[in-house]
């Protein structure tokens, strides 16, 4: 042992001095990147990178049943009659007409809607060094899925401000929003471009569900005869959208898509894919790539249907559904709804509520969660088409053409429906047959969000909504006939207020809102 | 990371090289003897520390006060020293037998308080600090040390936001400065930054110290703008061992329930609800007054037809409810789920030293059971402080501080918690399910919602949380030169969390049919955080000039932090049982599992000056070079200054008539501080995984989920402090009082964003906020002698106002309420920090003739809530929302009166608040229209609007009043309260042999509110946002106690 020396002591000061002035590296000790996320300015190196930038859009895609068709668009049509009197829920208030700009629901869509219209935007900038073969393909897929967005915003908002790149923060708060027609040019452009540019079909089974030219017809053929009538009412659109349609038609076969035998078989998972022109694609195994509408329209469910049950019931289905209005001789009936629960081991029968079972694979096994059915959700279905084109047709000739009344007894057919004759009443004269196709529309497509559209763009909206509204708001809580007549106003829904309030004055609410 | 581990070894090897003995004495020893007593009383003072002038030779006072020391050569000075007594020095000058009485002091201003890498004597502070010890802390059965804090000290604010055993409690020092980066205060435990104060046990506090002006907190730079908390445990002080026991054992009860409908209420309103259905079922033929038995002969087509039972529950009264109590369970959930609940704790500890080495060894163990069943939590400590004099001029320092946790925690708190579910459960049950309705195998009472029994998720969920933390450090000093030091710190504090929940079948409201099993969860996570500092630091201090009339003190030194946090998570479903909450791939389902981490860097270099001349001018200065990993490379680096003067009036020859004037400090300060708390990665355009399902496969797919933002810097804080200290009448007296300024710029604030970026947020350095402040803190010794009587008060006031919001003063919308419901608040330029912005409620309209007449919503139905009509346009739009008040309290007060006689105690500490809101949003599921008759309403509800001619108190609206979705006034409510927070009686028993002291006192904590807060449990409840969403409610606990010391 030593006594402490100046040697110790110069020993301490030269260390202690070391650390006070160790600091060569301190520039590289703040540099930290994430650890566990890569940075944007790091990816889309590869071609298979920006192949799952392209994914991501598909995947903004995966809320628009249940945001756009379910809890806007169906829930505001006459398909469903949503009570008051419980439990306040966002689409309660959509269908009753009581949405505010602060309606978290209406934030929540027209913000899921511009996220797909960002993360094509995305990918069509990171795209541009690029020069391999499926470039245009994949380009073509960004703007199909960023028209799809675009048409469901232009629907439920009117005029929407037009995003064709990414934006600072600075510039989002600067556009105006666009006129609806512009709005309307704008996703044909996208829409022709996607015609031009995708594949009639994908050879690789991972690659089935992607958007193909049908899938880009078939819309653009949508939005041409949504052009046609309320509120653009351009009379021009008319031609061009039998024109796209009659080549989707053409285009059916059993490989491509068709009018499925059966008609509750289109909504099986077995048979996602096979059917339908354009479907968002779902799977099971809780990773959250689950459909969750079985479950939003479901109301109660016994255990031998899923073991994820539905909410208590909170909305109704109308008399016109479940009621004798609709005959039991139409198949769809029994498909689309339940009425009364059959124990499948016991043959028990109990009556239950009329609740939508369409999408519901009673007994399917795999799923995790509630919302994590696997079957897929139909975005273009082809009886879709048969319908659009035989209204088209209708428009153009003034009255039902055979070929129109063809088209509409292919659906009533499989229905198991009477076939139209060119002496049925239905066929006698052009609003007849618009009110046929209409309602053939109707149940043909009830719970999938396309009802409240059709009426919008056929100008029927207003009388059948006030009628629809006076009748089955009988509750107490609404006042049955002290419900208002509705107005223009309530064919678009109000701006979110958080958008309103980026640049306070910048945008005018949607008139009628407060 | 590297060069930590090389610091470590290196100091290990100092340790080495210096171990060795002391220096041997030489001279012949004399043994000097004496008693020591107090001046007055002529009591004995045991344990009164006698130390050769000089040297390390000492010893301490035994039981009856006397002494024995050994002096070499029977030559040189004594000193006596003891807390709380004026130190007195006695030359020995040939004597061996000195006996010496001892003042009591009562002057603080020789206390030596903790600064930021440093100390400083009370009296020449110029910034603004302010402290308890620990006999505040000690005397009082407290579980957390923050809770010692409450009510204390002037400008520190601190709140109870949740009752849950072990919570952390919310401290704000000086207002609300930040927006979005967090306002909690930098935390620093003898001398290293930690992340909380969880795990420590309050017995190991000496003191805590609040560094609130800048120029205090500057040291700390990028993290001191929300004020620093500086904790020091106890050290060891030479002398014999010293034995100290300390234990409580406390009853909690519930402080406050909510208002709720009784079951009879409940009915009531039950039956109101199916009579309105039933009329409007058929308006022409059904009434009110039908019987049953008509109702269903009428539904069911006069019997032809069965009734549906869901027609049945729809339309008719439960006939058991004529029975009432005999036929259905009525039950108060509330009563329900709470409990009186033990606490208790006790520490065991040994502090002493020997020449070389002092030590202060603290172990200690909690039990706190929660009001609330199922919630507990256990810790235990240990704290082992030891300091050895290794060689002359080189000191060792140690700390070694393991603690553990276990508890079963969560589930009460915030939406889907139980609180709130006992709040809107109803209460009525079926006869056999009592308390257990709706839980497995109970179902639901048919005539109300769905839901399950608060008791049975408390009871079958499995919470349990086993946190370890592991806080160490240890130094070495070096005199390296005249009053130069050198000290070298490495310290760590690692935390390890597992937390396991499992939620099974049986505690779900969806078990009806569901397999066992099936719906069972297992949860378990893990988070290892681990906080590495290395820290040198060079001390000057020196005296110089004539008598030394000029003293400085210099630093300057260097730290490098880093923080590391890993966590992973697995959680299963659909268990083959409830048997176990154990799982595997074989036998469940995979809900989640994922790893994910962080890190953090700061690098810093910091320099100050202390200079006084005689005590009676100070002046000090200081500035950081802070760089942080947290911000994007344009702002990686920033400095922090500070200054501050004061001026002794008191020592000035012009005031020495002035006897009545004791002391009198004129203080004054600037400086800038930063506030770096912010989620890391936040500056960088991070990536993020976006799959889809092609075909039924899942494929991956990748896209950005953050802005870039490479100028995302810290917020700054240039704040000002002017302070008077001054003391009067003997010291009877002593003031404090302070004003401030506080100027924030580059605020970080998460803002929303125009969705069109393909974002909804982001964070950005935005704006500014301005604080100004008044602080008071005031101790008398109102009366001595036998009976005592001292008063401490403090006061302060607090305002806040935004001064500039991005580039263009755009007003940003805060307070988001959870699920998307909207903003209850916003930033606007010239209002306080998130004042509540919403429709003011004024009533509700009585009659259709109201709503036809005056300003009124679109779609406003009679029985609606009324709005103010604002703008006075003559209707109600967005436009009408009006500034209703903000959440942060603009006074505060806490007041402590302690009487003293012989050898009791009695401290009474009452504290308030005063100007602050609360938005409840508890009020979601207990106090809206449209919230429907299933659950249970707030007892309000009883008056409310049925009709024209029924039209209740005129503030409830119809249970179907529309807009339920607006945020109105209904909900807000003053936080105003004055609680009479402790009251502490004491007995100190008369000294005996046996030993040292002994205290005995029963406490009662948060004996009484006064609030006007019905929409919740607290009016402290505020959680993130500025809501009340249903929290843990406070306990009001009576403790005996006892301090003993052998």
């Amino acid at each position: 042992m030593k006594a402490f020396t100046l040697k110790n002591l110069t020993c301490a000061v030269a260390l202690g001095t070391a650390g006070l002035l160790a600091t060569g590296c301190k520039e590289n000790l703040l540099y930290i990147p994430p650890v566990a996320n890569n940075t944007v300015d790091e990816f889309y190196t590869s071609e298979t990178q920006v192949n799952q930038g392209v994914v991501s859009i598909y995947n903004g895609c995966l809320s628009l049943p249940e945001n756009s068709y379910w809890f806007l668009a169906e829930f505001r049509s006459d398909n469903v009659a949503a009570d008051v009197a419980t439990v306040q829920r966002d689409y309660s208030d959509v269908s009753n007409f009581n949405t505010t700009s602060q309606t978290a629901q209406l934030q929540a869509t027209w913000t899921d809607l511009y996220e797909i219209v960002y993360r094509a935007n995305v990918l069509q900038e990171r795209i541009q060094p690029f020069t391999f073969a499926r470039v245009n393909q994949f380009k073509g897929e960004a703007r199909f899925l960023r028209a799809l967005a675009y048409f469901d915003l232009v629907r439920f908002f009117g005029a929407v401000p037009i995003v064709d790149k990414t934006l600072t923060i600075a510039e989002s708060k600067l556009v105006p929003r666009a006129p609806v027609a512009d709005v309307y040019k704008f996703m044909v452009d996208d829409l022709k471009f996607a015609v031009d540019n995708l594949p009639v079909s994908y050879g690789g089974t991972t690659d089935r569900g992607r958007a193909t030219r049908w899938a880009a017809k078939a819309l653009l053929a949508k939005v041409y005869l949504t052009m046609y009538g309320y509120p653009l009412r351009d009379a021009t659109a008319l031609p061009l959208a039998k024109q796209q349609l009659a080549d989707v038609y053409a285009a059916a076969s059993a490989t491509t898509f068709s009018i499925a035998p059966n008609y509750a078989d289109i909504f099986k998972s077995a048979n996602d894919n096979r059917y339908a022109v354009f479907e968002i694609q779902f799977a099971s195994g809780g990773t959250g790539l689950g459909n969750p509408i079985p479950w939003q329209q479901g109301q109660v469910f016994p255990t031998f249907w899923s073991p994820f049950t539905g909410f208590q019931a909170d909305f109704a289905l109308p008399p016109a559904l479940f009621g004798a209005n609709w005959p039991k001789i139409d198949k769809r009936k029994a498909a689309t709804l339940d009425s009364v629960i059959r124990n499948p081991t016991t043959g028990a029968i109990t009556q239950g509520r009329p609740q939508f079972t369409k999408f519901l694979e009673k007994g399917i096994g795999g799923v995790q969660n509630r919302t994590d059915y696997p079957n897929n959700f139909p975005i273009i279905r082809f009886e879709d088409v048969v319908l659009m084109y035989a209204e088209v047709l209708t428009e153009e000739a003034g009255a039902a053409t055979p070929l129109a009344i063809t088209l509409v007894n292919q659906i009533r057919t499989r229905a198991g429906l009477p076939a139209f004759t060119a002496a049925s009443p239905q066929t006698a004269s052009l609003a007849a047959f618009r009110a046929a196709i209409l309602n053939e529309r109707r149940y043909e497509f009830v719970a999938e969000g396309q009802r409240w559209h059709d009426l919008v763009r056929t100008g029927n909206a207003i009388s059948v909504m006030t009628a629809f509204k006076r009748a089955t708001t009988g509750n107490s809580a609404t006042g049955g006939a002290n419900f208002r007549q509705l107005d223009d106003h309530d064919l678009i829904f109000p701006i979110p207020l958080l958008e309103l309030r980026i640049n306070p004055g910048f945008w005018q609410q949607n008139p009628g809102y407060n | 990371m590297k060069k930590l581990y090389c610091f470590g070894s290196s100091l290990v090897l100092l340790l080495w090289l210096f171990a060795g003995q002391a220096l041997a004495q030489s001279k012949p020893p004399v043994t000097i003897t004496g008693k020591v007593t107090a001046d007055k009383t002529n009591e004995t003072l045991p344990g009164v520390t006698v130390l050769l002038k000089g040297t390390s030779n000492g010893t301490s006072t035994g039981v009856d006060g006397s002494y024995s020391l050994s002096v070499p050569g029977g030559e040189g000075t004594l000193i006596f020293s003891y807390v709380g007594y004026v130190k007195r020095e006695m030359a020995l000058n040939g004597k061996t037998s000195i006996s010496v009485s001892l003042d009591p002091d009562e002057n603080a201003l020789d206390d030596v308080v903790v600064v930021g890498y440093g100390t400083q004597k009370a009296g020449n502070v110029t910034g603004a600090v302010t402290g308890i010890t620990a006999k505040e802390i000690e005397e009082r059965p407290v579980n957390r040390i923050e809770n010692a804090l409450v009510g204390q000290m002037p400008g520190v604010y601190v709140q109870t936001t949740t009752g849950e055993p072990g919570a952390d409690l919310q401290i704000r020092v000086r207002g609300a400065a930040s927006i979005n980066a967090s306002n909690d205060p930098l935390y620093v435990v003898d001398g290293v930054p930690v992340d909380n104060l969880r795990g420590i046990n309050p017995t190991d506090v000496a003191n805590i110290e609040v560094l609130k002006d800048a120029a205090s907190a500057a040291i700390y730079g990028s993290r001191g703008s929300n004020g620093v908390v500086l904790v020091t445990t106890k050290r060891g002080k030479k002398g014999a061992a010293k034995l100290n026991f300390s234990g409580y054992t406390g009853l909690q009860v519930a402080e406050s329930k909510l208002d709720v409908q009784s079951a009879e209420d409940w009915i009531q309103m039950r039956k109101e609800g199916i009579d309105l259905d039933w009329v409007a079922q058929n308006p022409t033929l059904n009434r009110a007054t039908d019987s049953r038995a008509v109702r269903l002969q009428r539904l069911s087509v006069n019997g032809t037809v069965p009734v549906s039972g869901t027609n049945v529950l729809r339309y008719t009264h439960d006939p058991k409810w004529a029975y009432g109590q005999d036929s259905l369970a009525y039950i108060d959930w509330q009563k329900a789920i709470f409990r009186r609940a033990i606490m208790q704790q006790y520490t065991v500890g040994v502090s002493g030293g020997t020449d070389n080495v002092n030590y202060n060894v603290n172990g200690s163990f909690l039990n706190q059971k929660g009001i609330i069943i199922g919630s507990d939590l256990q810790r235990a400590t240990l704290r082992a402080n030891v300091d050895a004099q290794v060689r002359k001029g080189i000191k060792f320092f140690l700390t070694l501080a393991p603690s553990m946790e276990w508890s079963s925690l969560g589930r009460v708190d915030g939406t889907g918690g139980q609180a709130l579910n006992a709040a809107q459960m109803p209460p009525v049950g079926p006869k056999e399910a009592g308390i257990y309705v709706g839980a497995d195998p109970y179902t639901t009472y048919p005539w109300s919602g769905r839901y399950i029994s608060p008791v049975a998720v408390m009871e079958r969920t499995d919470a349990n949380g086993t946190r370890t933390r592991l806080n160490a450090n240890m130094g070495l000093n070096f005199d390296l030169y005249k009053g130069l030091q050198l000290q070298l710190l490495g310290a760590m504090d690692n935390t390890y969390f597992q937390d396991q929940i499992y939620t099974p079948t049986n505690a779900s409201r969806e078990w009806f049919g569901a397999a066992e099993g099936s719906l069972s969860t297992s949860r378990y996570s893990q988070t290892f955080s681990t906080r590495y500092l290395f820290q040198s630091v060079l001390n000057y201090n020196r005296s110089f000039g004539e008598n030394k009339a000029h003293s400085l003190n210099a630093i300057l030194g260097y730290s490098v932090e880093r923080t590391g946090n890993d966590f992973s998570q697995q959680e299963n479903g659909q268990l083959p049982n409830d048997a176990t909450y154990l799982f595997d791939r074989a036998n469940s389902t995979v809900n989640r599992s994922y790893i994910t981490s962080g890190k953090e860097a700061l690098i810093s270099y910091f320099t100050r000056a202390q200079y006084n001349y005689k005590e009676k001018y100070l002046l000090s200065a200081s500035l950081r070079r802070d760089g942080s990993s947290k911000f994007g490379d344009d702002r990686q680096w920033g400095y922090f200054p500070a200054v501050s003067a004061g001026w002794r009036v008191s020592s000035e020859e012009f005031m020495k008539n002035v006897t009545f004037i004791t002391d009198l400090k004129a203080r004054a300060s600037w400086g800038v501080t930063g506030n770096n708390r912010i989620p890391n990665n936040s500056q960088f355009a991070l990536l993020g995984i976006n799959n889809y399902p092609f075909n039924g496969v899942s494929v991956n797919g990748f896209s950005p989920i953050s802005i870039a933002n490479p100028g995302l810097g810290w917020e700054q804080t240039a704040s000002f402090n002017y302070g008077l200290d001054f003391s009067v009448l003997n010291n009877r007296l002593q003031v404090t009082a302070d004003y401030y300024t506080k100027n924030t710029s580059d605020l970080l604030y998460r803002v929303p964003l125009s969705s069109l970026t393909g974002f909804t947020r982001t964070f950005l350095n935005i704006g500014e906020v301005f604080n100004r402040g008044v602080e008071v803190g005031l101790n008398s010794r109102n009366l001595v002698g036998a009976f005592e009587w001292s008063t401490s008060f403090n006061a302060s006031y607090n305002m806040n106002r935004v001064e500039k919001l991005d580039s263009d003063n755009t007003p940003v919308p805060t307070g988001e309420l959870p699920g998307g419901a909207g903003f209850a608040s916003l930033l606007q330029v010239g209002l306080p920090i998130s004042s509540y912005y919403l429709y003011d409620a004024i009533g509700v309209y009585q009659t259709q003739a109201e709503v036809d007449s005056e300003p009124k919503l679109t779609n406003t139905r009679v029985g609606d809530i009324k709005y103010r009509d604002v703008n006075g346009d003559g209707k109600i739009t967005l436009d009408d929302r009006t500034i209703m008040g903000n959440p942060t309290p603009t006074y505060l007060f806490g007041i402590t009166n302690t009487f003293r006689y012989k050898g009791f105690e009695l401290n009474v500490l009452i504290n308030a608040q005063q100007g602050g809101q609360l938005y409840s949003v508890i009020g979601r599921s207990v106090d809206r229209p449209g919230m429907g008759y299933l659950y249970n309403h707030l007892a309000t509800w009883n008056n409310r609007w049925k009709s024209e001619a029924e039209p209740g108190d005129g503030k409830t609206p119809s249970i179907t009043a529309q807009n339920a979705s607006l945020l109105d006034s209904r909900w807000l409510y003053s936080s105003d309260y004055l609680r009479l927070k402790n009251i502490t009686l004491g007995y100190n028993l008369p000294r005996s042999r046996f030993y040292g002291s002994a205290r005995f006192y029963v406490a009662l904590e948060n004996a009484y509110i006064w609030h006007n807060y019905t929409g919740g449990f607290s009016p402290e409840a505020l959680q993130a946002g500025g809501f009340d969403n249903g929290s843990y409610p406070q306990a009001r606990t009576y403790t005996l106690g006892f301090n003993l010391a052998l």
